[in-house]
């Protein structure tokens, strides 16, 4: 089997000749100590447009953002393929800066209302969130028309070329799935909106919060059918519905407000033959049969510092769900020795592995991910993943 | 405007009711500020019993914090300058340095604003001397702190250094929450304690005192 297939057998809950092994991303940082540093960084060259063009520079680097990410996620996919991935997932993130004098940070602004950082990973952009601000039902009107008209059009087009560059250089060596981390529609909409807005809304005005996702979910559904276009069959929704005790609300409430919006995109991929997973970080074991109404074909992260068991999560929707991760990020793949780091991917294919769909997957990603424990992750996948399982 | 009724606003997460509620008990029935207070901690616990057993999830307790915020809003001037208002026991709280979560962090700080302990909150993403410096200024007995990104649990270290250096660290105890972290790490990282989460933190802040 090659890369695309071993997927897409996990995926139709099929057992394929291995596992496959897949992380979410490879963050810049480690893409740099996997493939070398290139001459010049983000930083560098975002140094150098502001002291160019000190007037204009908001609009000239809001314009290098599409060929940036192109190339972030480009060698991103090279490093997924040179340490040995089955599948690694790219996805536009869609962001422009923002030009305050009063501000020492590089700002950017999202088409949700989110404010980011663009803080400095070793000479790599790094985007991180620090503030909504749709706190108003005047302000999510605007956000609502943009959404709908401009950022549709324009980022529909966008992803098409992004994809298609990306997955014609790859394709014959990993599976390219298509994800929109940092963009998906719970968080964008919680994110978007700050957290005590959303749940002030979420408890006055429900449909309020409906017609934020599905708003939201239209916009992803609208991308997504574009990467179709461009040959993308996997797509990877990005969720956070959790966190490390339970579910940011009540199963009752996410089958009210959210599910609408996940149906409408999975439909939609579905209709088209494609497949998609949930990622979601925390402690989601209230939210199995949830993600199984909503269409998902898979459910990524299965944390085990979440206190995620991966045996009972096998167990209730191992025949619904294709399982995705599992392999945690605060210890295993940081500062683990290798034997730990086999005996997690060993205890990880043993309980999830049998009757095959079953990806091992780092459970999230970050900038202190240790590459040569990414590497032992991969190596164990192998050693102890083909079919049949001897363990 | 009686003291059940208060607990029953916090209760129910009526955030618009609250600020005026609690202005009627104050200026109309006169009530104690600190017997308006019991009342509505009476309704924060029980907030955190129904979110411990899974009746209320994250939004509910951000929503109850949105509600004692405007409760405080009118209690705060009143209970100001009083003698049981002096002798509250300070705690910093913050998100320590490279970190911008504040969910957390402001949860506990509403939780122990309503337990009647005095809240210096030195926001997000705060330099270790910075703590250093607030601890002296206000002999706070207590600093928590929120780290939820793997990236930034070393800030712990940083900060219980930064403690030791000045001198302070036997005064102060240190609490520490997130994602990232359990009760073996935190005391390796050299926090006294760990809550997963604000209901946890409170509790684990009182015992820490008597302890």
């Amino acid at each position: 089997m090659n890369c695309r297939e071993r997927i897409l057998a996990v995926l139709n809950l099929e057992e394929p000749d291995r596992v496959p092994c897949h992380t979410i991303l490879i963050d810049a940082n480690n893409v740099d100590k996997i493939l070398g540093k290139p001459q010049i960084t983000d930083f560098d060259t975002f140094e150098e447009v502001k002291r160019d063009n000190p007037d204009n520079w908001v609009k000239e680097m809001s314009a290098l953002v599409e060929s940036v990410e192109t190339s972030v996620f480009s060698r991103m996919v090279e490093a997924a393929i040179e340490i040995g991935l089955d599948c690694m997932q790219v996805g536009f993130v869609p962001v422009e800066f923002i030009d305050d004098p009063n501000e020492e940070r590089n700002l950017l602004k999202d088409p949700f209302g989110r404010i980011w950082e663009a803080r400095d990973n070793e000479g790599n952009f790094n985007p991180y969130y620090l503030y909504g601000t749709t706190n108003s039902i005047e302000k999510w009107k605007e956000v609502k028309e943009n959404l709908k008209g401009p950022m549709t059009e324009k980022y529909t087009k966008f992803v098409k070329k992004f994809y298609r560059r990306i997955n014609k250089k790859h394709k014959d060596k990993i599976f390219v799935a298509v994800t929109n981390d940092l963009a998906g529609v719970f968080e964008s909409a919680s994110q978007g909106m700050g957290m005590a807005f959303y749940s002030r809304m979420l408890h006055k005005d429900p449909n309020l919060i409906k017609e934020v996702h599905e708003v939201i979910a239209q916009f992803t559904k609208d991308c997504y059918m574009s990467y179709m276009d461009a040959g993308a069959e996997l797509f990877i929704e990005s969720g956070d519905l959790a966190y490390k005790t339970g579910p940011m609300m009540s199963p009752k409430k996410f089958y009210e407000v959210l599910l609408p919006a996940y149906k409408m995109i999975t439909d939609a991929v579905h209709e088209r033959g494609g497949k998609i997973v949930l990622h979601t970080d925390g402690r989601v074991t209230q939210l199995l049969d949830f993600v199984v109404d909503c269409g998902f074909d898979g459910l990524h992260s299965l944390e085990p510092t979440a206190g995620v068991d991966l045996a009972f999560v096998k167990k209730k929707v191992g025949d619904k769900l294709c399982l995705m991760g599992n392999i945690d990020v605060a210890h295993i793949l940081v500062d683990a020795t290798k034997e730990e780091v086999y005996d997690a991917v060993k205890y990880a294919i043993k309980t999830g592995g049998p009757g095959g769909s079953f990806v091992v997957s780092a459970a999230n990603m970050h900038p202190g991910v240790n590459v040569p424990n990414l590497r032992w992750m991969v190596e164990a996948t192998k050693e102890f993943g083909t079919y049949p399982l001897n363990l | 405007m009686d003291f059940e009724k208060l607990t029953e606003l916090v209760i129910e997460l009526e955030f618009d009711d609250i600020a005026e509620a609690v202005k009627e008990a104050v200026e109309v029935d006169e009530k104690d500020p600190f017997d308006i207070l019991n009342a509505l901690t009476k309704g924060m616990d029980e907030v955190g019993r129904r979110y411990e057993t899974e009746e209320y999830y994250l939004t509910e307790l951000v929503l109850a914090g949105e509600t004692m915020k405007e409760a405080f809003k009118v209690l705060k001037p009143a209970m100001a300058g009083t003698e049981k208002s002096e002798n509250r026991i300070k705690v910093i709280i913050c998100t320590v340095k490279g970190d911008n979560h504040d969910i957390g962090k402001n949860l506990l700080g509403t939780m122990l604003l309503s337990s009647n302990f005095e809240v210096i909150d030195l926001g997000m993403d705060v330099d270790a001397q910075v703590i250093v410096d607030k601890v002296k200024e206000t002999d706070a007995k207590v600093v928590a702190l929120s780290s939820l990104l793997t990236m930034t649990v070393n800030q712990i270290t940083t900060v219980h250094e930064a403690l030791q250096t000045a001198g302070l660290r036997d005064k102060v105890k240190l609490i520490v929450g997130g994602a990232p972290l359990n009760m073996d790490l935190a005391k390796k990282l050299g926090a006294d304690s760990f809550a997963d989460d604000a209901v946890l933190g409170v509790r684990r802040i009182k015992e820490i005192i008597e302890s």
